[in-house]
């Protein structure tokens, strides 16, 4: 999904359902809207913002349909995107089948689903937005039909401060393949976590993570290994970027995100460059990946050799020839790049 | 007189497709059309008997106004272009050297034949004026229309000659307008406002929204640098972009024209010298613009185009 489609992202229609949490022992049912809610510019403008930001964000994921997946949702994706299921009978099954794979962890929320077209391809978009506990939402009366009214929506849900937790959008590319380009976002949790609460989306949407992440990984590595190799020609800019690759890449967290090293960690001369070298050069995607270094594991080790006298020598694991080590001396088999003090 | 509707809707149809090819062409054109009045027709063929209501050929009349005497050449070439048409006659050449005036190209023009519209307008009949001018001369011609153009034998030979006098003015001053725009151009300090005038060239291809110049030739020469070692010829650069983009640009622009867009600046013409570099070089730009502008705005725009900063 690139920015041209998230650009020309036409929302045409949008529904919501309200999702209360679900609680011991009380029963709970999703609120359902009987028709779509009445779009002007002003929503459409402010629903579009939203979709670009969190899907084009650094935490979107790009995802595919997983086979072996039970949700309902990747099949009347399929079908409504050939305007073989209606709109309002498509949405309500996704909000019945939300809140039924919701746990009393999970907060309540409306799920928005926006019927969209895209460079001409027709798309679909689900979004849960926050909703305060407590909060009471009416079903208005339009035309003998319930639905959420946007005025009052828009006001309560609609401001730069509403929290969007979870959003996806899925964009067919022909009404005769089945192919179609997905992207997610989960701003509650790191979308790539093993954990059973930052898989639910994933579950919920029937999708996972397109490319294995320890891929993923392994290529941007590589990728990153050759740029500073081959590009960069200033022996400290080269110490930079790989030993803060090394850090990102061995550091305690869940996800990597290649946009969000690219900003924080390489000098302004070096940010397109790189960005052009991994994505077009290794066809390297820039979207935030599970961190899951087992491929390269070995390359991110550090053999650190220290001498009787306190000199200490830190080569990379899986290069042993670098240092040979003799009874009285040992070689490093490298040039010198730099020289600094401590 | 029955049919006047249908010539109404002939102006508007001719008017509709010519506003659509001029913006296409980066001109930044006023166009109006009607169809004549009975009044107008009955007075018409009162003064030229020898004329039907069949063979009055221009009953239904569209009006190009254009900034730059130059760009009457380019209206035309459109206008020839489209559709079939006498040949322009331009006021100017019936005026002798020492003559000043009413100033405008007119073309009477009809559907071809081989125009799917033309089983509604047939051309033996639907003919429109179309009247070419520039915004100087459209004043001149608005103001002494009623007092004198039409009843020049009522009113008195000097208040006739006041009224030239000015068409001799406003003639000067189109003419220095004209030079000025090119000459501005030309000099080598006005590079950001030959930027300006290229993007206006491909803006006007996506929307007739006013803009406001003085907040375009601030973000310009903001961003300028960012181009390095700058392209030889701007107009050709965002020619390139329109080229590449404009499909999708074109997207954009409508979906906010119907949907709206919350960035004040996507209605501005620098937009697509944000759009460059934002495709580019988003680091560099946001940088670059940080140190004058409000990050948020440019994020906001960043948005209309379907980038994400978060």
């Amino acid at each position: 999904m690139n920015h041209e489609e998230l650009g020309t992202l036409n929302i045409r229609r949008v529904i919501f359902h309200d999702i209360p949490r679900r609680q011991k022992g009380s029963e709970s049912e999703p609120t359902l809207s009987e028709i779509e809610s009445r779009l002007d510019s002003q929503a459409t403008a402010h629903l579009h913002k939203k979709l670009v930001v969190a899907l084009g964000s650094k935490s979107a994921f790009n995802i595919e349909f997983d086979p072996a997946s039970q949700s309902p949702v990747p099949n009347i994706i399929r079908s409504y995107t050939q305007r073989r299921h209606g709109f309002v009978d498509a949405t309500a099954s996704f909000a019945r089948y939300l809140h039924e794979q919701q746990t009393g962890n999970s907060p309540a929320g409306l799920l928005a689903v926006l019927d969209c077209a895209t460079r001409s391809r027709s798309a679909l978009a689900i979004m849960k937005i926050e909703r305060e506990e407590g909060a009471q939402l009416q079903l208005e009366n339009h035309s003998g039909r319930k639905t959420f009214d946007m005025a009052v929506l828009a006001n309560l849900y609609m401001t730069d401060g509403t929290k969007l937790f979870k959003s996806a959008l899925f964009v067919r590319h022909s009404s005769t393949s089945d192919e179609f380009s997905a992207v997610a976002c989960d701003k509650q949790r790191h979308f790539g976590d093993a954990d059973e609460l930052a898989l639910f989306w994933q579950r919920f949407l029937g999708c996972r993570v397109t490319e294995e992440p320890r891929v993923a990984i392994r290529k941007f590595y590589d990728a990153a290994v050759a740029y500073v190799s081959e590009v960069v020609t200033d022996p400290i800019e080269k110490d930079q970027i790989y030993g803060a690759m090394l850090s990102e890449l061995r550091a305690q967290k869940k996800t990597f995100s290649p946009k969000a090293f690219i900003e924080d960690y390489l000098p302004s001369g070096h940010r397109k460059p790189f960005e052009d070298f991994v994505t077009r050069t290794h066809k390297v995607s820039l979207r935030q990946i599970p961190l899951d270094t087992s491929e390269i594991v070995s390359r991110l080790r550090r053999r650190q050799f220290i001498t009787s006298k306190g000199a200490s020598i830190v080569v990379p694991a899986d290069q042993p020839e670098l240092v040979t080590v003799h009874e009285n001396a040992v070689v490093v088999n490298d040039s010198l790049s730099r020289v600094s003090t401590k | 007189m029955k049919e006047r509707g249908r010539f109404d809707l002939f102006g508007c149809e001719i008017q509709r497709e010519l506003q659509s090819a001029l913006a296409a062409e980066g001109l930044k054109t006023q166009i109006t059309s009607r169809a004549k009045d009975v009044d107008s027709l009955l007075k018409k063929l009162i003064l030229k008997p020898s004329y039907t209501y069949e063979t009055l050929g221009d009953k239904a009349g569209v009006r190009v106004v254009v900034r730059y005497r130059h760009e009457v050449a380019r209206v035309v070439s459109v206008i020839r272009r489209l559709y079939e048409c006498d040949e322009p006659e331009d006021k100017a050449d019936f005026m002798d050297a020492d003559q000043v005036g009413y100033l405008s190209t007119h073309v009477a023009v009809w559907l071809r034949t081989a125009d799917a519209r033309s089983h509604n307008y047939p051309p033996e009949k639907f003919r429109a004026e179309l009247q070419v001018r520039t915004l100087a001369q459209h004043l001149w011609s608005e103001m002494a229309h009623d007092a004198t153009y039409k009843a020049s034998e009522l009113i008195n030979q000097s208040l006739t000659r006041r009224v030239h006098l000015m068409a001799g003015l406003i003639e000067v001053a189109d003419n220095e307008f004209s030079r000025l725009d090119t000459e501005i151009s030309g000099i080598p300090g006005m590079t950001d406002a030959m930027i300006l005038k290229a993007l206006e060239r491909q803006y006007l291809k996506l929307t007739a929204r006013r803009s406001n110049p003085e907040l375009s030739l601030a973000i310009i020469r903001r961003l300028r640098p960012l181009y390095g070692s700058a392209p030889e010829d701007w107009n050709m650069h965002f020619e390139r972009l329109f080229a590449e983009k404009g499909a999708y640009l074109r997207e954009v622009f409508g979906r906010a024209e119907s949907n709206g867009s919350q960035s004040a600046l996507l209605f501005q013409p620098e937009a697509l010298m944000i759009y460059d570099r934002l495709a580019a070089d988003e680091y560099r730009l946001r940088e670059t613009w940080a140190q004058e502008f409000p990050p948020e705005e440019l994020e906001r725009l960043a948005n209309d185009f379907g980038f994400s900063f978060a």
